[in-house]
């Protein structure tokens, strides 16, 4: 426990602090648009042990990840874990998530006592394969998808392996990107490295390390208090995605969650076996996107570190869409990610009945654009969208907005059409698209492209087509997601959730992201915030008499005996 | 001080700074004098708060109102329409399709794991947001232009919607100034009386959403900002101050009240950078090549760099977001603003920061804060949550019977009775419980230097501290301790001292271009350089002086660094010389550097300015407070060690040993045991460690 609560507060401050001063040498330094616009990178710092001690503001689902990569080093270096050394490695079945993501891991030393480690997680631009971007949900094999990196030496003390280096860079679509988002990796490293250094110099080693204790325990104390306000028993739920990308599906994940004294048990027997295609997770991830959900339920105010994650026990199944088994493809596995925090927070809803929210839009829907120019040289555009939050216990969804297991920005459009490969006709808000509730769902996005390039690629991961998101308490789900070619045109087409297709000069391309979920029933929902609703377009005249029962004349007020009736007789 | 001969008839300057809770209020004089005041602020109408005390300050000076030849003002009020979002009824006008860029933003939200968070609320809303049926393209093409009936039929609409504020950002506008501007000059010709703001004219920079939201901030903040300026200006004339009125930036200059009233959203920052600016004079004269600037207050503690004299500007911030900490990464809390800024970083630590326990035992120190009200408990104004200040009065660290020359009272035992929960808390004793919550301050004030120093490649150990503000002197030195900065100084006036900034600020402007394809030339660079510097030239007269930087970044790169370009001719060779220094900057922040083929240019500046006709020594150079009687104070530290406790004066020129307590009449300076202190040249308090 805290032995001294002015020492303990000055090295909680100082470490979080450090790991976000990690995630600001990423960002500045970065050279991808992925990494330095979409932010879609993380950075932590972990004991000798392995063991996180502060995360940065960064990726949620990225983050409680870090600790099976830290398994899968110690595995292959333990014992040989050398001043100066940095590791890499993004293999799915050795510690890594998906292939793009890769982690540089440093070990922190001070003479010759291991400090502990910094390190990054990066969504790098492309790591080879098939497809640009290298996260395309059709491949059905790993060694389709890019280069695997199994833990390896990148330095080995403070000498970098030039022949690895350039193996890596050879196997890649814009090796430059990469080199430049890699050296940003060591950089932030770098910038941990000294700060732990600092800090155990400051407290001693011995005291060092008792704080972090105190800080690990400190907020599994904090956690398992909340815990202990719930009410013990089980809980389940079943979210599905709507298919792989190949034809199959629905694929369930379906989760029971167990609250007790012990802390809380997350069972996923009964998940869907691992998919054909690209969806397929790792129980690292699986665990990551549990630990968010979790976190998001529970208090934004504990700190983030493996004592949060003490109180859970897992059950993961073998060879499931959770947990694929080698080689199976791995680059779209965000999507389950996203979905597990749906169903996690969907079976806690009852427990947690003022804290969880309706389901929002999904996770954010990847687009990547590649492009082959004339000099042979590659080049992908990336642009991450995200639609809506659902409507909370007390307050509407938030509106166009980065789901809670991601925390991605969008591209601005200015960038995207600098290149002069595509011109975007517009970008906002779809009306009525949040699930009607009490509270109503947020409204998801939509954004319309038209090929200015003679031939491009265009890979598409999204999903909350057919299983919607839902709606708590009444509340009615958001609206679908939605690919189309030639939108409002003559040979308008609805294209899957998961396309992957060539654009020619001329075509144009609408995505919609899903809505969020409402919250209780819409007919309780305030005439005077639905007329305002209205009036800002949010919510059409039709929509409001369908879903809310409210009646909006054509000069903008509310009809009020209209509405009554039309709410009376509903209730009938 | 006033003297009793004539009154004074020419030469005045009169510096009024406007807080949160004091309005301060500093008449210059022609032979250096100097006359103080402090009243409390006025809202909402702050300007009747200025424009009495400026009267006082005159009368007390014994001068003449017609001797005032110039009134520089530091002040809040557009930041304040921000946070008490009582702006303007704004619109914004748009290309076709895209009327939710200023709502959508960049997705992103501050906090990690809050699901009750929500955006905060637009400054138009989606009904005030309107779309025009034009485009321009990414090669500057117009398919189609605005069509005037359009955009007359647009107006009869904003009209009739009661819109008092419009900010027209079309997109890729950047690229097609004139476009734009034409949209907004009809709209002007169409809506006499209603503020038109066009994005180009306050932020001419590639990126939709932040040069929307720019556009948006400053029209939200317009009406609000001319009518106070004008209402100030009446007030004073009506008082016969006929000065002109120069409204501080937030780059940390000064511009006539006119191009505020055209740009408010340049002096969203006004007063932090007012403080920053005289603390760059004061380095300057004494010498001092890198110092980091901090200043705390009752809310927030904020530190920024100062580096060979310059500030660092940051080109962009959100305002209305709380703490402007850890940018780039804690993003979506407020509102993007892109105008020069002094770079400040800022933590929720201030003297009426609320102190607190935890679940688990753990002791927080902020960011709520007990405000002006009910304020301290130590001050019996009903407070009785326990605040640093309260800390600091059962510490011995404060006066025991008042503050503020003696405006504030001082209550020890309610001080003692706030802290008693909190001790019992931590299962110690209240002075324990004090001491430990002053170091907590300490260590979360190191975060806001480290984000202007070590997270910039530069070491705070290399830097001197300049401390002010009413809190910054009780904690600077312990803080520099903790940095291992070897030397802090306390300028005179510490509490006063952003006003004393207004009075030594030169005159500037800022102008813009960004790259565009026909600047690839050199020639064309220069071109765009001369003409910019026209426009600063004709707006400040031929005296100023104009410098030329450019913003670069490698390829991908989201943050651009600025360097200066050489002086003389623009040739390629000169060119290839600011990249030179664009590489050694950028290895100097991040550790590392490109090569030339990576390196784009992002934008051209200038900056043009005036310097003060004012000579900085005499503002910086003042005396103290009379003679006090000195004493002691029980004063807990590691140990409770019994401190002598004098005035500035009574410190001498030979440095003596801590512990020490200095009381100006503004502020408390702390002098721990293990740290001396002696008085300069300047009558600055230097307080010195030898290395630890």
């Amino acid at each position: 426990m805290i032995r001294d609560a002015v020492t303990f507060e000055v090295f909680r401050n100082a470490v979080s602090g450090l790991a976000d001063e990690m995630a600001i040498t990423v960002l500045r330094t970065a050279h991808s648009q992925l990494v330095a616009t979409s932010m879609d990178f993380s950075a932590a710092l972990c004991d000798a042990d392995g063991r996180i001690i502060a995360q940065a503001n960064t990726l949620p689902v990225h983050l409680g990840s870090i600790p099976g990569a830290m398994e899968a080093i110690f595995d292959e270096f333990e014992g040989d874990i050398r001043p100066g050394d940095v590791y890499l490695l993004n293999d799915p079945s050795l510690g890594g998530m998906h292939l793009p993501d890769i982690f540089v891991v440093a070990p922190v030393f001070t003479g010759e006592i291991l400090l502990g480690f910094s390190v990054t997680v990066v969504n790098h631009t492309d790591v080879g394969g098939w497809a640009a971007g290298s996260m395309a949900v059709q491949s059905t094999s790993i060694f389709a998808e890019g280069i695997q990196i199994p833990p390896l030496r990148l330095l080995e003390e403070g000498v970098l392996d030039e022949t690895f280096l350039r193996l890596v860079l050879r196997n890649v679509r814009e090796p430059e990107l990469l080199r430049g988002d890699l050296e940003s990796q060591l950089a932030a490293c770098h910038t941990g490295a000294e700060g732990l250094r600092a800090l155990a110099a400051k407290h001693g080693v011995e005291r060092y390390r008792e704080l972090i204790d105190e800080l690990l325990d400190y907020s599994e104390t904090l956690f398992r208090a909340a815990l202990a306000e719930a009410t013990p028993g089980s809980y389940e739920f079943t979210d599905h995605i709507d298919d792989d990308g190949l034809g199959s599906g629905p694929i369930p994940i379906k989760v029971r969650a167990t609250l007790s004294a012990d802390g809380i048990e997350l069972d996923f027997t009964g998940s869907s076996p691992q998919v054909a295609s690209a969806l397929n997770a790792t129980e690292s991830f699986t665990r990551s996107a549990c630990y968010a959900a979790l976190q998001g339920v529970i208090s934004a105010d504990i700190p983030a570190n493996s004592g949060f994650y003490r109180p859970f026990r897992f059950v993961v199944p073998d060879a499931s869409i959770l947990n694929g088994r080698r080689p199976s493809a791995r680059g779209a596995r965000g999507l389950v990610g996203f979905r597990i925090v749906d169903a996690v927070l969907g079976a806690l809803a009852p427990v947690f009945p003022g804290q969880v929210p309706a389901a929002g839009d999904g996770g954010p829907n990847g687009i990547a654009i590649g492009l082959v120019r004339e000099d042979g040289g590659s080049v992908v555009l990336w642009d991450p969208l995200s639609g809506a939050w659902g409507a909370r216990p007390d307050q509407d969804g938030v509106d166009g907005i980065s789901s809670l297991g991601a925390n991605l920005t969008n591209t601005p459009v200015e960038e995207l059409e600098r290149s002069g490969d595509i011109r975007i006709d517009a970008y906002g808000y779809v009306p009525d698209s949040g699930g009607a509730g009490r509270w109503r769902g947020g409204l998801s996005t939509f954004r319309d492209m038209t090929m200015l390039a003679p031939e491009a690629s265009v890979q598409i991961r999204s999903d909350r087509r057919k299983f919607l998101p839902y709606g708590l308490e009444g509340g009615a789900p958001g609206s679908p997601s939605l690919n189309v070619l030639d939108p409002d045109g003559a040979a308008e087409t609805t294209l899957d959730s998961k396309p992957h297709f060539v654009m020619t000069a001329g075509m144009s391309h609408r995505h919609v992201t899903a809505g969020g979920g409402g919250h209780g029933d819409p007919f309780e929902r305030g005439a005077e915030r639905v007329l305002e609703d209205v009036l800002d377009g949010k919510v059409t005249r039709a929509g409001a008499e369908r879903d809310y029962g409210v009646v909006i004349t054509a000069d903008g007020t509310i009809d009020t005996s209209a509405t009554a009736r039309l709410r009376e007789r509903s209730r009938a | 001080m006033p003297g009793s001969h004539e009154p004074r008839s020419t030469g005045w300057r009169v510096g009024a700074d406007i807080g949160g809770t004091f309005t301060d209020v500093i008449a210059l004089g022609p032979d250096g004098e100097v006359v103080p005041m402090k009243v409390p602020s006025t809202p909402p109408d702050y300007g009747s708060g200025v424009v009495a005390a400026t009267t006082a300050v005159l009368a007390t000076a014994d001068v003449e109102p017609e001797a005032v030849v110039a009134m520089l003002h530091g002040t809040t009020v557009a930041t304040n329409a921000i946070l008490s979002m009582d702006g303007a009824l704004t619109a914004v006008v748009t290309t076709r399709g895209f009327r939710d860029v200023l709502e959508i933003g960049r997705l992103r939200r501050p906090a990690l794991y809050d699901l009750s968070w929500s955006r905060p609320r637009p400054l138009a809303r989606r009904r005030h947001r309107y779309e025009l049926d034009q485009r321009i393209t990414a090669d500057a093409r117009l398919t189609p232009p605005a069509a005037e009936d359009e955009v007359r039929a647009l107006a009869a609409r904003l009209r009739a919607d009661g819109i008092g504020a419009v900010a027209v950002c079309l997109l890729n506008s950047y690229l097609r100034p004139d476009e734009e501007r034409r949209v907004a000059d009809l709209l002007r010709e169409e809506l006499p009386g209603v503020y038109v703001t066009a994005s180009v004219d306050v932020s001419p920079q590639l990126q939709e959403y932040e040069r929307t939201s720019t556009a948006a901030v400053n029209a939200y903040v317009g009406p609000a900002v001319h009518g106070y300026l004008t209402r100030l200006e009446a007030g004073l004339r009506a008082e016969r101050v006929t000065a002109p009125l120069l409204v501080m930036q937030s780059s940390g200059g000064l511009m006539e009240a006119a191009a505020v009233a055209e740009r408010p959203v340049q002096i969203i920052e006004s007063g932090p950078a007012a403080g920053v600016t005289a603390v760059q004079k004061l380095a300057r004269m004494i010498g001092l090549s890198t110092v980091v600037a901090f200043d705390m207050g009752g809310t927030t503690a904020k530190a920024s760099l100062i580096e060979d004299g310059e500030p660092f500007v940051s080109a962009d911030y959100e305002v209305g977001g709380g703490m402007n900490i850890a940018r780039g990464l804690a993003s979506g809390a407020g509102y993007p603003v892109r105008a020069p800024s002094i770079d400040i970083a800022e933590v929720g630590s201030g003297g009426g920061s609320i102190i607190a326990v935890d679940a688990a035992g753990a002791l927080h120190v902020g960011p709520t804060s007990a405000g002006s009200l009910p304020g301290p408990a130590s001050y019996g104004h009903g407070g009785e949550l326990p605040t640093l200040t309260d800390a600091n009065v059962a510490l011995g660290y404060l006066s025991q019977t008042s503050l503020a020359g003696g405006t504030v009272t001082i209550h020890p035992d309610l001080a003692a009775k706030a802290l008693g929960p909190v001790a019992e808390r931590l299962g110690s004793e209240v002075l324990d419980a004090a001491r430990g919550a002053y170091q907590v301050a300490v260590s979360s004030m190191t975060t806001a230097v480290k984000a202007v120093t070590s997270e910039r490649g530069r070491d705070p150990r290399e830097a001197t501290m300049v401390a002010f503000g009413g809190a910054g002197p009780l904690y600077a030195a312990a803080l520099a301790r903790e940095l291992g900065i070897a030397t802090v100084v306390v300028p005179v006036y510490p509490g006063l001292f952003s006003s004393l900034g207004l009075l030594v600020a030169d005159t500037e402007r800022h102008e813009l271009t960004p790259y565009r394809p026909e600047l690839a030339e050199v020639s064309a660079v220069a071109a765009e350089f001369d003409r910019l510097a026209a426009t600063v030239v004709a707006e400040l007269g031929p005296d100023a002086v104009v410098d030329r930087m450019v913003d670069m970044r490698y390829r991908g790169q989201r943050f651009e660094l600025r360097v200066r370009v050489p002086d003389g001719e623009l040739t390629e060779e000169l060119m290839a010389r600011t990249r030179e220094r664009f590489h050694a900057e950028h290895d100097r922040t991040y550790g590392r550097a490109g090569t030339d083929d990576l390196v784009e240019l992002v934008n051209l500046r200038v900056r043009g300015w005036v310097p003060t006709s004012v000579a900085v020594e005499d503002v910086l150079n003042l005396p103290g407070d009379a003679d006090r009687p000195a004493s002691t104070r029980a004063c807990r530290f590691e140990t409770t060690v019994t401190t002598p406790v004098i005035g500035r004066a009574d410190l001498g020129s030979e440095s003596v040993e801590g512990p020490l307590v200095i009381e100006d009449m503004d502020a408390t300076t702390l002098v721990p045991p293990g740290a001396r202190a002696h008085r300069d040249r300047f009558n600055n308090i230097v307080i010195t460690w030898s290395a630890p």
